[in-house]
């Protein structure tokens, strides 16, 4: 049975799944992405996030559950819905031959926009200068931004974005976020799917985790990163050794380049008993730093965990 | 529809494809030239059915071939059928689009090569008046013909432009175009071979074992069927 899709969601999921021949490649996703929010799809290679995204196009028709799109029911309503949405899912899945205005110039005509849509959406992402320059000659991240053009045309409501800062340089994946910040306040909504955990978290307001093709969890990121606690870094002069004392101690920790990263279920108190018990047992220690959850461990956290547990 | 057939025109702008019109009548008119040259007192009839033979059975289908190949290749090759099918717009008007542009240009090419057999013509009554055929070009004939054998290539056209769309690879509808004109070749003096799309545009000749008018209708005809099954396929299809 197909459920009604929520016209107050930007996009909504329900028992989402997708099967290629006998492997599940997305498995009973529920996504709910608010309107206005920059939400980061997570996950390593192959979690699904990709074909979780041409569902959501409408690429591919899910072998179960339903797509809705600003309560536009992707199966039965693809037009209504794709109208709603502009998409970048490949950097160079342009025209080389063509210069960046003729090109923005074949999806406005197919979109039915007028002529001065193009500048508008060239200015947006700082491109005018090169838009009569043939798109062969551009950089990796100038083509990203003449996707990102593209899909700003006509002014969608909801911006789906794969992976758009693969390939960039510093400079280009700079451009490349303040261009995706600046969008909420336009009244779009930004779905990216990004393995660059790092780049995701100085990005995105909320958060999913895939894994394994299963949705792991999803909410505003500052909760999520609450959920995953504090940590502990230690610097001690044998990293293996306080691994194996730690973990023998009950203390959830992991190798960090040059140290070790214990994940506190405790406040303060427990941090200086495991200092202690480093001293005691002869470890020297050089630095412990407290810090706040970080995007990386609730990423390794929530795929220890079963889906439906988180 | 029409703004899709917009778009894709404007998107040969600078391509490969329109290369690729100009030179493959203009090489049916080289060699025409090199035979005239070769072979003088040749009659009118022997001369428009010798160049119209040449494009029909050699030039026109491997160039349909490649054609479609390349036409499809626009979107394949940055893989862009994504963004495209991703679009508010009907699929089968995208796909149907490339169908409609692919015998354009085939009409371009037959267009260019009506007016490049007549273009050898005068160049030889100008420099080598003894090799060329006397008396008024057949104009009627020519235009008869060519018309005939590009309806005659619909059915060639769409099967090769499905191939195409079908398959990311440009080496399938090659490999298929390639095949067909060889197999034309072999069939080309058997009964069932008014049946083969790639022979069909030389059937529209008279000959003794072509039924030209067997040849056009099924050509049409197997063309407006093929372009109806490919929409359904295409438009139906996961990207």
């Amino acid at each position: 049975m197909r459920r009604p899709s929520d016209p107050e969601l930007a996009i909504a999921t329900h028992d989402l799944a997708k099967r290629f021949g006998r492997r599940w490649a997305v498995d009973g996703v529920g996504l709910r992405v608010e309107p206005g929010v920059i939400y980061g799809f997570l996950g390593r290679n192959g979690a699904g996030k990709t074909t979780a995204i041409r569902l959501i196009l409408g690429l591919l028709r899910p072998s179960r559950g339903s797509v809705g799109v600003f309560g536009h029911d992707l199966v039965r309503d693809r037009i209504g819905a794709a109208r709603q949405v502009g998409s970048l899912l490949e950097a160079r899945a342009t025209y080389d031959h063509l210069s960046g205005r003729e090109n923005l110039d074949m999806t406005r005509r197919l979109l039915g926009l007028p002529a001065g849509e193009i500048d508008r959406v060239l200015d947006m992402v700082e491109m005018s200068g090169a838009a009569e320059r043939k798109v062969g000659h551009y950089s990796l991240g100038m083509r990203q931004r003449l996707g990102l053009a593209r899909a700003l045309l006509g002014g969608p409501r909801l911006l789906v974005l794969d992976e758009p800062m693969n390939g960039l340089d510093p400079d280009g994946i700079r451009d490349m976020r303040a261009a995706i910040r600046a969008l909420p306040e336009l009244g779009v909504t930004v779905f990216l799917s990004s393995h660059l955990l790092s780049e995701v978290e100085q990005t995105a307001t909320h958060i999913g985790l895939m894994h394994d093709g299963r949705l792991l969890m999803q909410g505003p990121i500052d909760e999520l990163l609450q959920r995953a606690g504090p940590e502990l870094l230690i610097r001690p002069d044998d990293p293996a050794r306080a691994l194996r004392l730690l973990a023998a101690g009950g203390h959830v920790a992991t190798a960090e380049a040059g140290g070790v990263l214990v994940r506190l279920r405790g406040g303060d108190a427990e941090a200086a008993g495991i200092n202690r018990q480093l001293v005691e047992a002869g470890i020297e220690v050089a630095e412990l730093a407290l810090r706040h959850g970080s995007l990386e461990s609730l990423y390794m956290q929530a795929q220890q965990i079963p889906a439906e547990a988180a | 529809m029409l703004t899709s057939l917009l778009v894709e025109l404007k998107k040969l702008k600078g391509s490969l494809v329109l290369v690729l019109c100009l030179a493959a009548p203009s090489l049916v008119a080289g060699l025409l030239l090199l035979i005239l040259l070769k072979r003088p007192n040749l009659d009118w009839s022997e001369v428009i059915e010798g160049a119209t033979g040449l494009w029909s059975f050699f030039m026109l289908p491997m160039t349909v071939a490649a054609l479609s190949a390349l036409l499809a290749q626009i979107e394949h090759g940055p893989r862009a059928w994504d963004h495209m099918l991703a679009l508010p717009v009907r699929r089968w008007r995208l796909f149907a689009a490339k169908g409609v542009v692919l015998m354009l240009l085939v009409a371009v090419m037959s267009l260019l090569l009506a007016i490049e057999i007549p273009a050898v013509i005068a160049l030889l009554q100008k420099f080598a008046p003894s090799r060329a055929p006397a008396g008024p070009f057949p104009w009627a004939r020519e235009a008869d013909l060519l018309a005939r054998m590009w309806g005659a290539s619909l059915f060639m056209g769409m099967v090769q432009l499905w191939v195409a769309l079908r398959f990311r690879s440009f080496v399938v509808p090659l490999t298929l175009g390639l095949g067909g004109t060889f197999i034309a070749v072999a069939a080309s003096g058997a009964r069932e071979g008014v049946y083969l799309p790639w022979l069909m545009p030389l059937n529209v000749m008279a000959g003794p074992t072509a039924n030209h008018a067997l040849a056009l209708n099924l050509g049409l005809a197997g063309g407006a069927v093929t372009f109806v099954l490919m929409l359904l396929h295409l438009s139906r299809r996961e990207a």
